[in-house]
Formats: C-alpha cells, sequence, structure tokens
C-alpha cells in the first residue's frame, strides 16, 4: 500500500532545546511561522513525556500532538537530539512504522552531517551553541528527503538513502549515535 | 451502561415465594458482589476481579433467545442459573415424590442453554440434636444430597451445594462453599460466553466477501465483546477490543459508502453543538441495529465509546489526545464534503466538540481524580482541544474579516477552498458562541479572548510554557489588530525574552520585530526601551543571520537599514548613554602586538571589527581599553564613520607612552550616545583560561621619568630623587605626581638638581614644569615623610603632558617604580680613647652585592666644638672601591682640648655604584663619539644599553676598570651582531672607552651620605703603665735604661693608673669612684709579687702608684703583664643610688713594651776554629 504520509516539516532541535534547523517543504513558504511554533511547542511535549516516563526507552516518541491540519511526531536520538515531524493530517490510520522509518531516515541525515570532519561549525558566532548550522549540503540532504520517498513511496526511500550512506562504523565516536538499524 | 452478571434462580412451586425462601434470597444477595473473582480475559491471563456486580434474577423474567439478531452482551443473559430447594437431608420421601420432578424440569430448561452454568442449593436445617438417634435406622437409604448428586451430575463438576442455613444469619463460613460454586460457575460460564462469540465474530468475519453481510450486524458482535467485558469490569481488555473497530469499519465499511451520501452523514439540526463524547445523545444502538447509522455518527459513537472506557481504566490523558486527533482528521473528512452542509457547519462542529470533549474531561476528572503528572498531562490535553476550538474562531474570524489574513491567525487555518454550500437553510448551526461570532465583531472578540483565556490557563495548569507563549502571541497581535497598540506593544517586547534563553532566534526576532513594527504605529518617540527592542531585535537577526525571517517582507536588508539608520539618529539625539554589552552584530579583534608610532609618543593597534548586520553602521569611534599591571589602563581609539558588512580594519592609537604586556579589558563600540562594550569574557565561577594580551614594545625616546634615592642621604631628611627625560618631546607642559602609601611628599621643598639643567617649574599639590627641551633631562629631589619604615617603596608615577608639537592633546603617563629607602653602603664606628685624643675608625661596608665607588669620606667638627679637633688620617688620593666582600676603613683621629662634646659630628661619605659610574662615563662616552661623528643623539639610548647589557654578562673589565678606569667592553653578540650606523658608533666608543682612565680627582655626580655621630662617652678613662724601677745590681733602672734583666732576677716596679674623667659626661671633677684593679696572670713569663690586685679611689687626672715586684720565670722577649681595671661598685652604690657602674675604658700604654730578659749565670760555649794543617 502506498504511504499517504506528506512530509510538511521537520525541526532538528540540539539538547539544550537550541533550534538546529527548522526547514518547511510546504510552498509558500509564509507559513514557516507556523512550523517555527510547532517546534518550539513540541518542546513542551517531549518535556511533559520524559517527566511522565522517567526517561525515554524507545528514540521513537510517537504523535506529539495534533493541529488543524497537521500532526506532530517527535523522535529524542539517543544523544538527545530531538526531531520534529510535521506531517500533514489526513483522516487514514498512519503507521508508526512508517513514521519511524522517516524519522531514522533523517536521522541518518543528520548523523552524516555531523560525523563529516571537514563540516565548517559556524566560526565566528558562538559555536558551542549551535553544534550544527545550516549546512547546505545537509540541508539539501534534509530537502531531499520527501522528495525521495515521493519517488519511491513504498519504501520511503529510507533503504535507498541508508545503503547510499552507510556511516563507516569504525568511527568509534559516533558509533553510539547510529540509529538501530 | 452499568451491567451487572445475571444469575436466575428458581425454586419449587411451594418454596418460592415462602418467607424461608425470601429470607434464604435476602442472605444470598446481602452477600453479593462476588468477591475476587477469577475471570480469563483474551489475553489469556486469569484477571482477579476484586467486585463483581451480580444480580439474582428469577429464572421466568430471563427474556429468551432469538428476540433480536443483534446479540448484545453476553451478560444480557444469565450466565449461572441457580435452582433453591428446601428440604431436610432425610426427607427422601418428599425428594423422590415432588422436588425430583420439579428439578428435572428445571433441569432440561437449563441445561440446553448456551454458555451457561447452572447450580443446585439445597438448603437444610441445622440437625436437631434429639432426633439423632430416630432417624439413623434409616440411613442406609442414603441422603437427599447424595441423591441429588446422583441424579443430576453428569460429569466431573459437582454442581450440588448443601446449605445448612441459620437462622441467625451470621456465620460466614457455611456460605463459603456456595460462593466458591457461584465464582467458579460464573467464571466457566463467562469463559465459555466469550469463546464462542469470538468465534463468531471470527466466522463473521470471514463472510466479508459474502453477499447479503452486513456491518452493522457485524459490529455487533464485536462491540458485544467490549460491552460482556466492561460489564465485569475487565475495562482494558474491553478497550483493546475497541481498537479494531475503526480498522474493520475503515476497511470494509467505510469505501462501501462515498463521502457526501447521506448514508456518511446525515446531519440533523444540533449535530454541529451536540456533547461529543456523548454516547446518549443519540439512539446510537437503534440506528446501527436497524442499520442506519450514518459514518459520521458511527465515528463519533466509536470514538466515545473508547474514550470513556480510557477514562474508566485510568488512561485520561489519552482522551484529550484521542479526540484531538478525530477532531483533526474526520474534519479533513467533513471538509471535504464541506458543500454539503451549511456554511461554518464543520467549524461550529468542530468547536463545539473540542469544548464539550472539554468538559466531559473535566467531569471524569473530578470522577476519576487522577494524580498530580495524569492531571497536568489532562489539563495540557484539554487545553490543546480548546486551542482547536479557538483556531475555528481564527478561521471564522478571517473568513468574516474580522482578523486579519496573518500569522499568527492563518497558523491554523487550514489550505483549502471553502466549497459553496448547496444544502438548503434548514439545518441551522446551533452552536450559541459560533452564531454570536457571526452575528457581531465584539462578541467574536469577546468569545475569542475569553477562550483563549482558558486556554492559557489549562496550559499553565499543563505545564505547557510554550504554548502558552504562541496564544500571548495570537492575544497580541488581536490587540495590535484592534488598535490596542499600546497594549500589544507591551506584551509583544516581554515576549521575546521568553524565546532567547533557547536562542530560539527566529520566534524572538518575530515577536521583537512585530514590537517595533508595533512601536512605529504608535508614533511613540523613539526612546531608550525602543532603543532596547531594536538592539534585541538586531541581536536575535544577526544570531540567525537572516536566514529564518518570519517576518513576511520582501527586503530584510531594506527593513534592517530603515532601523539602523534610525538607531544611529536616536542615539545621537538621547542624552543619556546607553549601554549594552556584548552584542552580537559587531566583534572586535585587537592585533596582540602594537606598533610604535615613532614619530611621537605613543603607539598603533590594528583591530578587526567585524560587522555582522547586511548593512553599513555609522558609529563615532571605536575604542579598546587595556588593563597592564598596578591598575595600568590604556585606551587605544580612533574614530569611524561607518562600518561595512564584514571586516573593517581599524588602526587606534593611544598617545600614552607605555610598554609591556596588557589585558585586553573590554573594547567598545560607540555610536551617539549608545555604547556597545564587549568586555572580557569573564564566566563566574570558572577561571579565565584564555587571556587576549597585546604587547606594547618599549620605546626609549618616549617621555621617561626614573625615581632612585637622593644622591645626598641625609639620615635626619629622607629625599629622592626623580629624573624626567624628555626624549623626542619638546614638552610645553607637565605636571608631575608621585603618590606611594603611607608616604608624603613635599612638593613644595622639592629642589631642582642644577647640574641636570635648569627648566621653569613650581611646585603646589604636584610638580608643574614648564617649557623642556627635546632630548634633555631635568632632575629634581623631592624630601618626603615616611609613615610606616617600609623595606621598599612603591611608587606610582602620573605624568601629565603636552608637547609642543601637539599642544592640544595631553598625554598620561602612568609609571609604576619601587624604590629601597635602604642604602647600599653602612657604615660602622670604633673608638680608641686616649687621655685627650679619640681614635675613630669608619668602617664603609655595602650592604649588596653591588661594587661601590667611594671617593672622600669626612668627619666633620660641629661648629659649636671650638676645642674639638678632628684630624684625618693621611688620605691616600683617588677613589677606593668597596667590594660586598672587601670593606675600606677610615680613620680620624679628634682632640678634644676641654671637657665632654655633646653636638654631634657629621660623617660624609661620597660615593656612588660602580654600576652608575660606568653608565655614566658610557652615557658621556657615547654622547661624544656620536657629536663628534655628526650623528643623531637618537642612537645614544639604544647604544648605551647594548653597551651596557653586554658588559653585564661579562666581568672580566671589572678589576682593571679599578686599577685603571679602562672599560675594555667584552666580545659579544650584541656587539658584533650590529650593522650599519650602530656597529660604526659602537666601535668607536668601545676605542673610547679602552681609552678611559680614571681621573685624579673624582669628577662626576658623587652621592652623598650624611651620617651624624656622636662623640663616645668614657666615665673614666684609665691609662696604666708599669714603670721597671729597678734590680738588685740596678737599683735605679732609668726609664731607657740598657741594663740587663735575668730570668730569676727580682725587678722592683711601679704601677702607675692615671684616670681621667674628661670623656665623661659628668663635668664633676671632684667626683670620687672605687676602681678595681687586677695585673694579668702570666703564669709562664712573670712572677709578680706585690698587691696583685686591688681597689683604690680614681679622681680626675690623679695618678694612683702600687709597687710590685716581677721576676721572669724564663729568658726570652716578652710583653709586661696588662692591668684590668674595673669599677668597683660599693654596697653603697648599689643600694642607694641603683646607679650603673661607670663606664671604663682602660688603656695599656706599655701594651706595645717588650722587655729582654737574659738567662741569669748562662754558660755559653763556642768552638773556635783553630786553623787547619793546610792553612798553616
Amino acid at each position: 500500500m502506498p504511504s499517504t504520509l506528506k512530509l510538511n516539516a521537520v525541526a532538528f532541535i540540539s539538547p539544550q532545546n537550541h533550534p538546529i534547523l527548522i526547514r518547511t517543504f510546504s510552498k509558500p513558504d509564509e507559513n514557516a511561522i507556523k512550523y517555527h511554533y510547532i517546534a518550539h511547542t513540541s518542546l513542551d511535549i517531549i518535556e511533559e513525556r520524559a517527566n511522565l516516563h522517567g526517561k525515554f526507552t524507545d528514540c521513537y516518541l510517537g504523535l506529539l500532538y495534533s493541529m488543524e491540519d497537521v500532526a506532530v511526531y517527535g523522535y529524542v536520538t539517543p544523544l538527545k537530539v530531538k526531531i520534529v515531524l510535521a506531517l500533514a493530517l489526513s483522516d487514514s490510520v498512519v503507521k508508526d512504522v512508517e513514521v519511524i522509518m522517516l524519522f531514522k531516515a533523517m536521522h541518518m541525515a543528520y548523523y552524516n552531517a555531523i560525523s563529516n570532519p571537514f563540516l565548517r561549525l559556524e566560526s565566528s558566532m558562538d559555536s558551542e551553541h549551535r553544534p550544527v548550522t545550516a549546512h547546505p549540503r545537509w540541508e539539501s540532504k534534509v530537502e531531499e528527503l520527501p522528495q525521495t520517498r515521493r519517488r519511491d513511496c513504498p519504501s520511503i526511500g529510507v533503504v535507498n538513502l541508508g545503503s547510499q550512506y552507510t556511516p563507516s562504523t569504525t568511527n568509534p565516536v559516533f558509533t553510539d549515535t547510529l540509529p538501530y538499524p | 451502561m452499568d451491567q451487572r452478571v445475571l444469575i436466575s434462580h428458581a425454586a419449587p412451586k411451594d418454596f418460592h415465594g415462602t418467607h424461608n425462601w425470601t429470607k434464604v434470597c435476602t442472605s444470598i444477595s446481602s452477600r453479593l458482589p462476588l468477591r475476587n473473582v477469577t475471570l480469563r480475559s483474551p489475553r489469556n491471563a486469569s484477571t482477579p476481579i476484586a467486585d463483581l456486580n451480580v444480580s439474582l434474577v428469577p429464572l421466568e423474567s430471563v427474556r429468551e433467545e432469538s428476540v433480536s439478531q443483534i446479540p448484545g452482551s453476553v451478560l444480557e443473559k444469565p450466565l449461572l442459573h441457580l435452582y433453591i430447594l428446601y428440604c431436610q437431608d432425610d426427607d427422601l420421601e418428599v425428594y423422590r415424590t415432588i422436588l425430583k420432578k420439579e428439578l428435572k424440569d428445571w433441569h432440561s430448561l437449563v441445561v440446553p442453554k448456551k454458555n451457561s452454568e447452572w447450580l443446585i442449593l439445597q438448603i437444610v436445617r441445622p440437625p436437631d440434636p434429639s432426633k439423632t438417634a430416630s432417624r439413623n435406622v434409616f440411613r442406609l437409604q442414603g441422603t437427599v444430597q447424595s441423591k441429588l448428586k446422583a441424579d443430576f451430575n453428569s460429569d466431573d463438576r459437582d454442581r450440588v451445594v448443601q446449605l445448612t442455613y441459620e437462622s441467625d444469619n451470621s456465620n460466614d463460613l457455611i456460605w463459603a462453599e456456595l460462593f466458591h460454586k457461584l465464582k467458579e460457575g460464573v467464571s466457566t460460564a463467562f469463559s465459555n460466553a466469550i469463546a464462542s462469540r469470538t468465534e463468531e465474530v471470527r466466522r463473521s468475519e470471514g463472510q466479508q466477501s459474502m453477499p447479503g453481510w452486513n456491518f452493522c450486524t457485524f459490529f455487533g458482535l464485536k462491540e458485544s465483546l467490549a460491552t460482556s467485558y466492561e460489564g465485569v469490569g475487565l475495562a482494558e481488555d474491553a478497550y483493546n477490543s475497541t481498537m479494531s473497530w475503526k480498522r474493520s469499519f475503515s476497511t470494509s465499511h467505510a469505501s462501501a459508502i462515498s463521502p457526501g451520501s447521506a448514508r456518511w452523514s446525515n446531519p440533523v439540526p444540533g449535530d454541529d453543538s451536540a456533547p461529543l463524547l456523548s454516547i446518549s445523545k443519540k439512539p446510537y444502538k437503534d440506528l446501527i441495529l436497524s442499520n442506519k447509522i450514518a459514518v459520521f455518527d458511527f465515528r463519533i459513537y466509536i470514538l466515545a465509546r473508547q474514550c470513556e472506557l480510557l477514562a474508566k481504566i485510568g488512561s485520561l490523558s489519552d482522551v484529550p489526545r484521542k479526540v484531538a486527533s478525530f477532531l483533526g482528521a474526520f474534519s479533513k473528512r467533513l471538509f471535504e464534503v464541506e458543500a454539503h452542509f451549511p456554511k461554518f457547519f464543520v467549524e461550529s462542529w468542530i468547536y463545539s466538540s473540542a469544548i464539550t470533549a472539554v468538559e466531559q474531561c473535566t467531569a471524569w476528572q473530578r470522577h476519576y481524580d487522577p494524580d498530580g503528572l495524569e492531571k497536568m498531562t489532562v489539563d495540557s490535553g484539554n487545553a490543546e482541544l480548546l486551542d482547536l476550538a479557538r483556531s475555528q474562531l481564527e478561521v471564522i474570524g478571517i473568513e468574516l474579516g474580522y482578523l486579519p489574513r496573518e500569522p499568527p491567525f492563518t497558523i491554523g487555518l487550514p489550505k483549502r477552498t471553502r466549497r459553496a454550500s448547496v444544502v438548503p437553510a434548514d439545518i441551522p448551526i446551533t452552536s450559541e458562541d459560533i452564531t454570536a461570532t457571526v452575528e457581531g465583531q465584539d462578541a467574536f472578540y469577546d468569545i475569542y479572548i475569553r477562550l483563549t483565556s482558558q486556554t492559557l490557563g489549562l496550559y499553565a495548569e499543563g505545564g505547557r510554557r510554550k504554548f502558552a507563549l504562541k496564544l500571548h502571541g495570537a492575544l497580541a497581535a488581536l490587540d495590535l489588530h484592534r488598535g490596542h497598540l499600546y497594549k500589544a506593544l507591551t506584551t509583544f517586547s516581554s515576549l521575546h525574552g521568553h524565546y532567547a534563553p533557547h536562542s530560539w532566534t527566529s520566534l524572538e526576532s518575530y515577536m521583537l520585530s512585530r514590537a517595533l513594527d508595533t512601536h512605529a504605529l504608535t508614533k511613540k518617540a523613539q526612546d531608550g526601551e525602543w532603543m532596547h527592542i531594536l538592539l534585541n531585535f538586531l541581536k536575535s537577526y544577526v544570531e540567525h543571520r537572516g536566514a529564518d525571517m518570519l517576518i513576511p517582507i520582501e527586503n530584510p536588508t531594506a527593513y534592517v537599514l530603515k532601523f539602523v539608520v534610525a538607531l544611529k539618529e536616536v542615539a545621537s539625539a538621547t542624552e543619556t548613554e546607553t549601554r549594552h554589552p556584548d552584542h552580537p552584530a559587531f566583534s572586535i579583534h585587537p592585533d596582540n602586538k602594537a606598533k610604535l608610532a615613532g614619530d611621537r609618543d605613543g603607539s598603533y593597534l590594528g583591530v578587526i571589527v567585524r560587522n555582522y548586520l547586511p548593512c553599513d553602521f555609522e558609529v563615532g569611534e571605536v575604542t579598546v581599553d587595556l588593563h597592564g599591571r598596578d591598575g595600568e589602563k590604556h585606551r587605544f581609539t580612533t574614530p569611524v564613520d561607518t562600518l561595512q558588512p564584514g571586516k573593517n580594519r581599524l588602526t587606534l592609537f593611544c598617545p600614552a607612552p607605555a610598554s609591556g604586556l596588557f589585558l585586553i579589558e573590554s573594547s567598545e563600540i560607540r555610536a551617539g550616545n549608545l555604547l556597545l562594550q564587549y568586555p572580557q569574557k569573564k564566566v563566574p565561577g570558572k577561571p579565565v583560561t584564555h587571556h587576549e594580551v597585546v604587547k606594547i614594545p618599549p620605546d626609549p625616546l618616549a617621555l621617561d621619568v626614573r625615581i632612585f634615592t637622593s644622591r645626598k642621604v641625609d639620615l635626619d631628611q629622607r629625599c629622592l630623587s626623580l629624573k624626567v627625560s624628555s626624549g623626542r618631546n619638546s614638552i610645553q607642559k607637565l605636571e608631575l605626581k608621585l603618590t606611594a602609601p603611607s608616604v608624603a611628599f613635599r612638593y613644595r621643598e622639592a629642589i631642582l638638581d642644577e647640574d641636570a639643567g635648569k627648566v621653569a617649574y613650581e611646585s603646589s599639590d604636584s610638580l608643574k614644569i614648564q617649557d623642556i627641551a627635546n632630548d634633555a633631562a631635568v632632575g629634581f629631589t623631592i624630601p618626603y615623610v615616611e609613615g610606616v619604615a617600609v623595606q621598599t617603596m612603591r611608587i606610582e608615577v602620573e605624568v601629565t603632558y603636552s608637547t609642543r608639537k601637539e599642544p592640544k592633546l595631553e598625554r598620561v603617563l602612568h609609571l609604576v617604580t619601587s624604590l629601597s629607602p635602604s642604602l647600599p653602603v653602612s657604615v660602622n664606628v670604633q673608638d680608641w680613647f686616649r687621655e685627650s685624643r679619640l681614635i675613630s675608625t669608619f668602617s664603609v661596608s655595602s650592604t649588596t652585592h653591588q661594587h661601590l665607588r667611594v671617593a672622600e669620606t669626612q668627619l666633620i667638627a660641629p661648629e659649636t666644638e671650638e676645642s674639638l679637633k678632628v684630624v684625618p688620617c693621611a688620605v691616600r688620593k683617588g677613589t677606593i672601591t668597596i667590594t660586598p666582600s672587601q670593606p675600606a676603613k677610615f680613620m680620624f683621629a679628634l682632640d678634644a682640648v676641654s671637657g665632654p662634646i655633646k653636638d654631634s659630628l657629621l660623617f660624609i661619605v661620597k660615593y656612588r655604584l660602580l654600576r652608575e659610574e660606568v653608565a655614566g662615563i658610557i652615557e658621556d662616552q657615547v654622547r661624544s663619539a656620536l657629536s663628534d661623528a655628526g650623528k643623531s643623539q637618537d642612537l645614544r639610548p639604544t647604544v648605551v644599553s647594548r653597551l651596557i647589557e653586554s658588559l653585564e654578562r661579562d666581568p672580566s673589565w671589572v678589576s682593571m676598570y679599578n686599577i685603571t678606569g679602562e672599560i675594555k667592553i667584552p666580545e659579544t653578540k650584541l656587539i658584533s651582531g650590529a650593522d650599519g650606523e650602530m656597529a660604526e658608533v659602537l666601535m668607536d666608543t668601545e676605542k673610547r672607552l679602552e681609552a678611559h682612565r680614571h681621573p685624579e680627582t673624582p669628577v662626576g655626580v658623587w652621592r652623598e651620605l650624611r651620617l651624624p655621630v656622636d662623640v663616645p662617652l668614657k666615665s673614666i678613662v684609665a691609662i696604666t703603665s708599669i714603670r721597671l724601677l729597678g734590680t738588685p745590681f740596678n737599683p735605679n733602672l732609668a726609664a731607657d735604661s740598657k741594663a740587663p734583666l735575668y730570668a730569676g732576677q727580682p725587678i722592683s716596679a711601679e704601677l702607675r693608673i692615671h684616670t681621667s674623667f674628661r670623656w665623661g659626661l659628668d663635668s664633676d671633677a671632684s667626683r670620687q669612684y672605687v676602681l678595681n684593679y687586677q695585673i694579668e696572670d702570666m703564669t709562664r713569663e712573670w712572677l709578680i709579687g706585690g698587691l696583685k690586685q686591688g681597689d683604690f679611689i680614681a679622681k680626675n687626672d690623679n695618678t694612683y702608684t702600687v709597687p710590685v715586684t716581677l721576676m721572669a720565670l724564663h729568658h726570652g722577649e716578652f710583653p709586661l703583664p696588662k692591668i684590668k681595671v674595673e669599677a668597683q661598685l660599693s654596697m653603697r652604690d648599689l643600694t642607694m643610688g641603683g646607679q650603673a657602674p661607670p663606664s671604663v675604658e682602660t688603656y695599656q700604654s706599655h701594651s706595645a713594651v717588650k722587655v729582654l730578659v737574659l738567662p741569669r749565670g748562662g754558660r755559653s760555649t763556642y768552638v773556635v776554629a783553630m786553623g787547619s794543617a793546610s792553612d798553616s
């Protein structure tokens, strides 16, 4: 069955709750503030979940909340980078597996970006506060994701991504940041 | 829906309805509900149910099967049939004749019933003890109980229970068996019923594709399962079974019904305002049974059922979330068929549904009372629902023109185009709020604000701060739209602060830009507050680098530029200074090395200022403050017009001559009265790990002030000397001030050192000097008073000066030097007393490791003492060098003509350090070498310092210099490494120094140490002498007699002690002292006869004589014995006066006298050569 997920926006948020990247895929871009708001308010819910369950045992947090036409899903990587996806709300049943696949693809894109030793961290400003800034290549990767997904709908492109960007497991620093295969 | 397990009861006709029957029934009922029943849930686990509600119903009332096609809950029929008969155990007759038949009838009626169990309860009276014996006769025939068992128990299970009924009804034990059987029966029956129902569901599901299959019937079956679980209290299992409802619905049923058809939704008036979670608002059951239910109602029904179960199982927090996602998802479906509804019908439905769901949740919350965290989750879930309702209002508001079509109102606006309604207006909108909002703008605003506040309250209780912020933003936007500008401004300008902590700059800058826009609308004066908002806006703008600009503007750069220009204007116009630390729009990076100006005092510092704004920024000046040791501060500054975006390279100037290593304290960019400060970062609690330092190289030609101890040291009045070297500057005006802890400087008593150069000066609280030519030095001696004696004095020198070239520029030189007030020389005095003469030896030594050159010493008698005459010993010409290991002694003789001397003498040493002397020579030689070669004197400081440094490295020249005055410069790299002009001068100077000789008389500047010296006191000076008078052979020996003395020969002698009180303080010459003399024992040389020791009375200028006899013990040359004279304190003196003994100095006038003693009767053998044969 073809996936009916439509990705509206994605937000990467640092462990210190600073925004790393917020991108919208809906055109025109005038609704950007909406997704900034969504990303920001999602933090409340992620925090709420953390309080409720003590500790995240699973990266995937499931549906955080839904708005008029957007369902917001959350994901926390083992290193506490939060990924928030805003999916277009549809009346059909959303399978968690599909959302998780999407999250893993996002996580992998982020992971690939930060494991690049040549990634220019923002030099002049507060580099500590912004571990990864809007890096053009990575950004384009994130931008590509929904398109890839649209092209190969059944598998939402994650398999392709995975094989294409298999990280070198010899890098011990980042091994634990890998999403579970 | 309160469901309970049914247990039917039946009884024999004659027992039914009797008093006893009622009593038994009441007893059983009173022991209900069944406690701790173990039911098998579909999860295949045995779940204990604490209280299972059970009703006893008469068998007759039980409905027959197949009344309805749709099966209800399995609990609708009795799970257990109970037959109660009252029969004594031995009444076999009655049983056989009457009861058995009735029981059989009941049994045949009950057993075929599906999914139910049966149980026979035999009530017996307690056995009567009196009748026991007689009854025993019939024992063989068995009992009624055994008969019952035999007749009815068909399988392994025992379904007959006997109960001995006691009328007092207090013993619970007798009921135990019955209730155990009841529980067992109910449990088994329930399991069977569920199993068969599940099987039915499965079968029905498998028949989906068959014609005539009805979803509603299928759903009925499924729901009955859930109802059954719910009825017995297995709410969780009930909820789990509802989970598959929606899926089976969407896969099978929904596909068959097209949206828009009446079967899909069949709106009736009131649908849009009905309470969402109520399952009684419509006859859902009947609608389902009659297969007439619309999809719309059906979905709501499923949701309501699920939510109810969720509330029951304690997951109340899931309810709002479920409702929200349902409303979100299902409204989308409704919008697809929007044309079939009146305008705003769907919005009204969502609005009312959300609000009623919140009401229902609140009611459940009160009922189930969840704990803290759960309650917060419910609250925040409810708030989300209200938020959803609120966004419906926004949709309506935007459409009606009450709200602008822009964020934040459009955030909740779904992207869709409204389809024109095609339905007749007979379905009105029934929600009061929505009707009111459609009718009037004010009502809309009231409702909108009320709902927003309510949502805010719930968010606050749920701990959702960030959601609340969003709503505050919306309220502010509404205020802005309605023209409540000041209120909007206040909210906007306070909101940004909440986004700042997580550097959520996109939203922060959005809020700030709204605040700025609002400010512009209010036409309020652009004041300090505005400036703060703007600075914060620029900060957030710079932090996200304009990438996440959420403001819908075409040209962000122009937008920012507009503000930057305004900022500059406001900053220039305001009177008060506004400081803003660490604004990220700029960064200042000074170089770590400054460059000397060269042609004037001061240094240049290169600085890179980065401007992160997308436009030019007009500034006034850029400043960097450096901080040195001892609180020294220097300010580098330069006027700047604009800072362009990106790197700006600036050169800052500091006129103060300073050198060394400095910490960067802070940097500043000034634009009008706006100061953007960049202090050196100090993280509290963390040591500063990285210091930014600037090195300023030393400037040999800059103005310099040197402080050293005064050349002329008078121990009564301390002075210090200072030397101002003008360097390259011809100074117009100079003011100098010294400060040191606990030291007061007396500027008024300052003396200009004439030899250094003459200038005009005045002294008041400071020293003001005017007109010093360039390359000149002016020296002053300034007296000071020390509060506390210290080892080293730390003197801060502050010089303010202006040069002729730049008369308007006032430079400040701040120096710190330490001065050791202790002298490099020390002087010790040793005195020897004679009758009228005192011999003083002054020993001058160096206290430091430095060599000293002493030119001259003088001892000056006070003018008042005319009788005192000081005679120096033969003075050696030339200068004496004192090393730390070799002090020099200077001897003086004082002739006191009369009486004691009260005033002190003055000892003067003229000295200087060898180092100073050599430095002076080198300076002079370099100066003359330069002037002879016709070269600039600017080279001099460098040449001198090179030469001195070279001398410091190798001390081999010192000894030669001390003797001859020749300075041989050791060959070092400093000399050989020089090139060009410098090498030439060095060579020349080197030759000159080698040719240098000590002058005959000391020349140059000498330090002078003036030391007051008191003439020592001595009460009594005793001059002792031993005069040899005669020997047995020579009775009268003259003083210079050559008569031989022999060993063993008695020599009569006279001991004379002459006492003089001249050196004493007491002028009373008549005073007498008792003195004691003692002749030294020289037991190897002299045998002394006579009074070897004794007392005598000493008078001024009197001689005491004692005759003694000496006998030399062996021959040879040896001195006469010495005499010790001490003051003898009488007991009277000790007791009466408490007087210290008078000081006595004994001068052995014969101490240099030696006598030659010949051996007595000595025989000498001389061997005289008589000549040899050859001689003859």
